[in-house]
């Protein structure tokens, strides 16, 4: 089969998750036999050349520009008989167009594949709820309550500019396009229910994780005399979405006793792209838990492994829903624990008898009293790292795609 | 010798006489002639008003006087009797005459005064007027006929002129304490259908015997019957604690059946008997707006219309109604020239027209073809847009290019160059249309599901006397926005026949058969293009739009077709902000109001059918 991927960014440039996931599945298809597989991502204008919006890379990857807005999502290159992008799809040829994304590119790009290439059969991953919510995709209203179901009366009170009937609209103008794709996968059941909610068919989404590099357990820092598997870590942007606050602010609020026999390690970045308010938040926190929490900025991916063989706990702190967190992906794949706030897809992925701890969202009490437990029952970290689920593969995730598309591609042209 | 001829005998009271009178230059060798002529000579309700010119570049003319012969020998000694002197008797004003000026040769001569009006209270008495000038001489205004009598034309001509000189005269605002206070404040032509004068007048003691309007060929026309009185707070204010209870009532609007165009001289008396008259200038000198303009600045003039509400429908049938209709009507049915760009190959026999009028809002056109796209419907269907609003052309036409390169389908889009309005856009549109059914659908309208045009074509195909179908409308919430509409009467404005959608906002619990109503929306209408034609299409004299679609409804009615409602085909209608009738504060809502009691007067007139007759049950939800 010949897959077209489509992604919001290309890795090189941009660092995301759902990037990262797009990619490796590019990757992963190109290494099974009988399948080829192109990479198409959006790109900022600076990284691309005058007078054509397509910039290819090597014979297989393409950059794309687009700058849809987050409201109507309009596609902002040609996208007709003639066009550029038409050309490139003719060109290609794909079996499969596999969507990760349209934000930026524009949620028409899927007409325009499909009136390209009317027997190509139509995937789209869906990685946040943008089609739902207008506030970032993160269903979580503009003054910070999270918020559990669509109505475009309830979205125009986030944005009192804009009126019910606009996100009306804007929700018949997706779906519109939504009809067109014959396959839908979500990496977690949780975002997947808020999508039929919503309106897709249950019958058309399938449950399938990102895929993430293969990588082996990694063996647990040896302990010495009284020491504690008490060594949490924080991985990932720093942003108040990702809760890095309520998880120092945890820290801060423990006795003395319980955190004298606790670290907490923050690999983060981003931080300097913040608020100053926010900034100047979490420094104080910082200050406030002394010597128990260290501060190390940004890493590599290529580190993790290196990073983790120093660290017990993994632990989120995000106050929104999440779907399918890499990081915990990247934990379990080197034999790490994850404590996780109860909700969404982070709930979903690590909880109580599936590698992982739950702590009520967004509450630092909760924390602090799961961390506090942590410390008073030294056999709970093996009782909970015994309960690590088993991990598929790269490749495994990679076939699960590839046999989702054959399906789908026997429906379309049976 | 008299000086009055012996045909004023005949002259009706009020009728302004021209003379005709020729000039006599005296002494042509002196320096520079000295012309006159006296354009009409009205001798009125104890006031003379004598008005000429005197040509007169010199300056030699020093003052108005009367000649009265010391015995019966003009060219003999005479006693000269000073006009200017006598201020309370005489009231000398030296006014502009361009059309001396041109005639005698003069280019722009703006300063100059060549015209003169006199007024002289009681008759002019004996002897002959002069002009004195500067050389001791006088220059004798004639006053016989020189050879012959002039034609009718001529006579007409002069009366003419010395009727507008008079009325170039006269003040718009008079206040005379011992006769009246009284303002003319617009004075709107409006061709056959008259004028339309707006002001206010108020009498401290008794009021005028009557009130006349006066053209310069025509008898004094009685207007204190046709004056429809309004409150104005603000002369209240302007005369405050002098006259508070005459003046709050002082506003008057009235229609004058004089028919008038613009610049043409106009004047109002009030008659006050024995206390004599007092005249105002009419200004019908108006710079030429637009009708809408001249519509809303009318409108403006309704003081406080929220607390008129129950006199609004009188206010308009006492001649305000006429008025506005006059102006809009004089603007007639667009048959210009449209423009159109088709995008793809059209439907070379579409079966059905879809009409969708743009305004404001251009990119609802992408929402649509959004839905339209997959709709196997389409095939047989020419999609029409036509562009009312020439602010959004360039753009539309952008956003069509690029919807079209997208999805495909094909469509054409209209323009006239002009805001034409709901009715105007709707008959190009259809007056292009190749169909046998037209659609008119508004722009915020989308469908649910494909098939909604089978459905509705189907139905009209089947249902007996079926003139016009739609829809269920619903709002995104899916309440209902349009289930049929009735007539509707509001105690707190009688005299409107007002439209109310029964049922708006509930949730629909109706039959999914087919039903028939008193009327049905614009929004989105199916019928026959042969129907739509043969009565006329939307009628254009709405003003900006509300009150077509029942029109049409009534006019389909009146022909014994029946409207229904298929509740099968359902789509979105995202009404945007309708105005309520409930405040009556700005212009636009006095103008569905002057709309709604056109419809009213059409419903009366018989020119539609009657909406409550017969009367048809309401549809339960």
């Amino acid at each position: 089969m010949r897959v077209l991927i489509v992604s919001h960014g290309h890795p090189s440039f941009s660092k995301g998750g759902g990037e990262l996931a797009a990619y490796h599945l590019y990757q992963g298809i190109n290494t099974a036999t009988g399948n080829e597989a192109w990479f198409v991502a959006r790109a900022p204008e600076d990284l691309l050349h005058l007078g054509t919006p397509i910039a290819a890379l090597n014979e297989r990857e393409y950059l794309i520009a687009g700058n849809a807005d987050l409201q109507h999502l309009t596609a902002t290159i040609p996208l007709g008989e003639e066009s550029d992008f038409s050309f490139m799809l003719q060109q290609i040829q794909p079996d499969v167009i596999h969507f990760h994304h349209y934000i930026f590119l524009g949620v028409e790009m899927i007409r325009a594949a499909k009136r390209i290439c009317p027997k190509a059969a139509i995937v789209l991953t869906l990685h946040e709820y943008i089609a739902i919510c207008m506030n970032n995709g993160l269903m979580v209203k503009s003054d910070g309550r999270l918020c559990h179901h669509y109505s475009p009366r309830e979205c125009h009170l986030c944005f009192p500019k804009i009126p019910a009937e606009e996100f009306f609209l804007r929700e018949q103008y997706i779906k519109s396009f939504f009809r067109l794709v014959n396959g839908f996968i979500s990496p977690s059941s949780f975002l997947r229910d808020r999508y039929v909610a919503w309106g897709l068919n249950p019958d058309q989404i399938e449950v399938l994780e990102n895929v993430s590099p293969d990588g082996g357990m990694v063996p647990l820092r040896q302990l010495h005399g009284r020491d504690l598997r008490t060594r949490f870590a924080y991985f990932g942007q720093i942003n108040p979405f990702k809760g890095v606050d309520v998880i120092l602010e945890a820290f801060a609020l423990l006795s003395k006793k319980i955190r004298k026999q606790v670290t907490l390690d923050i690999f983060g970045s981003a931080l300097s792209n913040q608020a100053g308010e926010f900034q100047e938040k979490i420094q104080a926190l910082i200050n406030r838990c002394g010597g128990r929490v260290r501060f190390h900025g940004p890493y590599e991916p290529e580190e993790m492994s290196r990073l983790m063989a120093e660290v017990d706990w993994v632990i989120m702190g995000s106050v929104w829903w999440e779907n399918s967190p890499m990081v915990i992906q990247e934990a379990f794949k080197y034999g790490r624990p994850v404590i996780a706030p109860d909700i969404g897809g982070m709930a979903e992925k690590a909880r109580t008898g599936h590698g992982g701890l739950n702590y009520r969202a967004r509450d630092s009490i909760s924390l602090a009293n799961t961390i506090k437990r942590i410390v008073e029952q030294p056999d709970l970290f093996d009782q909970v790292q015994s309960t690590l689920p088993e991990r598929s593969s790269a490749a495994d995730i990679t076939q699960r795609h590839l046999d989702l598309y054959q399906r789908i591609a026997n429906e379309v042209v049976p | 010798m008299s000086e009055k001829n012996s045909s004023e005998a005949h002259a009706s009271p009020g009728v302004f006489r021209g003379y005709a009178l020729s000039s006599r230059v005296l002494r042509p060798e002196e320096a520079g002639p000295v012309v006159v002529h006296v354009d009409g000579y009205l001798e009125r309700g104890g006031t003379t008003i004598v008005v000429g010119w005197a040509f007169d570049p010199e300056n030699r003319v020093t003052g108005f006087v009367r000649l009265v012969p010391a015995d019966s020998s003009l060219e003999q000694r005479y006693a000269v009797y000073s006009l200017d002197g006598d201020r309370d008797k005489v009231q000398i004003d030296r006014v502009a005459r361009l059309d001396v000026a041109q005639a005698m040769g003069v280019e722009n001569d703006l300063e100059s005064r060549h015209g003169f009006v006199l007024k002289i209270r009681g008759k002019l008495g004996d002897g002959r007027l002069a002009l004195a000038l500067s050389s001791g001489q006088y220059v004798v205004v004639p006053a016989e006929y020189e050879s012959g009598q002039p034609n009718e034309a001529q006579a007409l001509e002069w009366q003419k002129r010395g009727f507008q000189a008079f009325v170039r005269s006269l003040p718009t605002l008079v206040e005379d304490p011992a006769r009246g206070f009284a303002a003319v404040e617009r004075a709107y032509p409006l061709g056959e259908a008259g004028l339309l004068v707006l002001g206010w007048m108020f009498f401290p003691h008794e009021a005028p015997k009557t009130v006349t309007v006066h053209g310069a060929t025509m008898a004094g026309l009685p207007i204190d019957r046709a004056m429809y009185r309004l409150i104005r707070e603000d002369v209240v204010k302007a005369y405050e604690g002098r006259f508070p209870e005459n003046a709050k009532r002082s506003g008057f609007v009235c229609r004058v059946p004089l028919p008038t165009k613009s610049g043409e001289p106009r004047a109002l008396c009030l008659d006050f008997g024995e206390r004599g008259e007092v005249w105002l200038k009419l200004p019908t000198d108006r710079a030429l707006i637009p009708a809408l303009d001249q519509i809303k600045e009318i409108l403006g003039f309704v003081p406080s219309p929220g607390l008129m509400r129950q006199e609004l429908y009188t206010l308009f049938d006492s001649g305000l109604g006429e008025a506005i209709e006059a102006i809009n009507g004089a603007h007639p049915r667009f048959e210009g020239d449209v423009s159109a760009r088709e995008f793809g190959t059209q439907v070379s026999t579409p079966r059905t027209s879809i009409v969708v009028p743009l305004y404001g809002r251009f990119d609802f056109l992408r929402h649509q073809l959004a839905q339209f796209v997959d709709d196997p419907d389409f095939v047989m269907v020419e999609l029409i847009y036509v562009i009312d609003d020439p602010d959004i052309l360039a753009q539309t036409l952008e956003l069509a290019a690029n919807c079209h390169a997208l999805f495909g389908l094909p469509f054409k889009v209209v323009w006239s160059g002009q805001n034409l309005g709901f009715s105007g856009a709707n008959n190009v549109g259809v007056r292009l249309a190749q169909g046998d059914l037209v659609v008119l659908l508004n722009s915020d309208v989308i469908p649910q599901q494909p098939g909604w045009l089978t459905t509705l074509s189907s139905a009209l195909g089947e249902l007996t006397d079926a003139g016009a179908v739609a829809p269920l409308l619903q709002y995104g919430d899916g309440s209902i926005q349009h289930a049929g509409m009735v007539p509707k009467q509001n105690p707190s404005l009688p005299g409107f026949v007002l439209n109310a959608h029964p049922g708006k906002g509930q949730v629909w619990h109706g039959q999914e058969q087919p039903s028939e109503h008193s009327l049905l929306t614009g929004a989105c209408l199916m019928m026959r293009k042969h129907d739509y034609l043969s009565v006329g299409g939307l009628d254009e004299g709405y003003v900006i739009g509300d009150f077509e679609d029942s029109d049409l409804c009534l006019a389909l009615r009146k022909r014994n077709r029946r409207l229904y409602l298929v509740p099968r085909a359902r789509l979105w209608h995202l009404e945007r902000q309708s105005q309520g009738l409930e405040k009556i504060a700005s212009y636009r809502q006095l103008l569905t109001l002057f709309n709604g009691w056109r419809y009213r007067k059409r419903i009366l007139q018989g020119l539609i059918a009657d909406p409550y007759s017969p009367r048809l049950t309401t549809c339960v939800f």
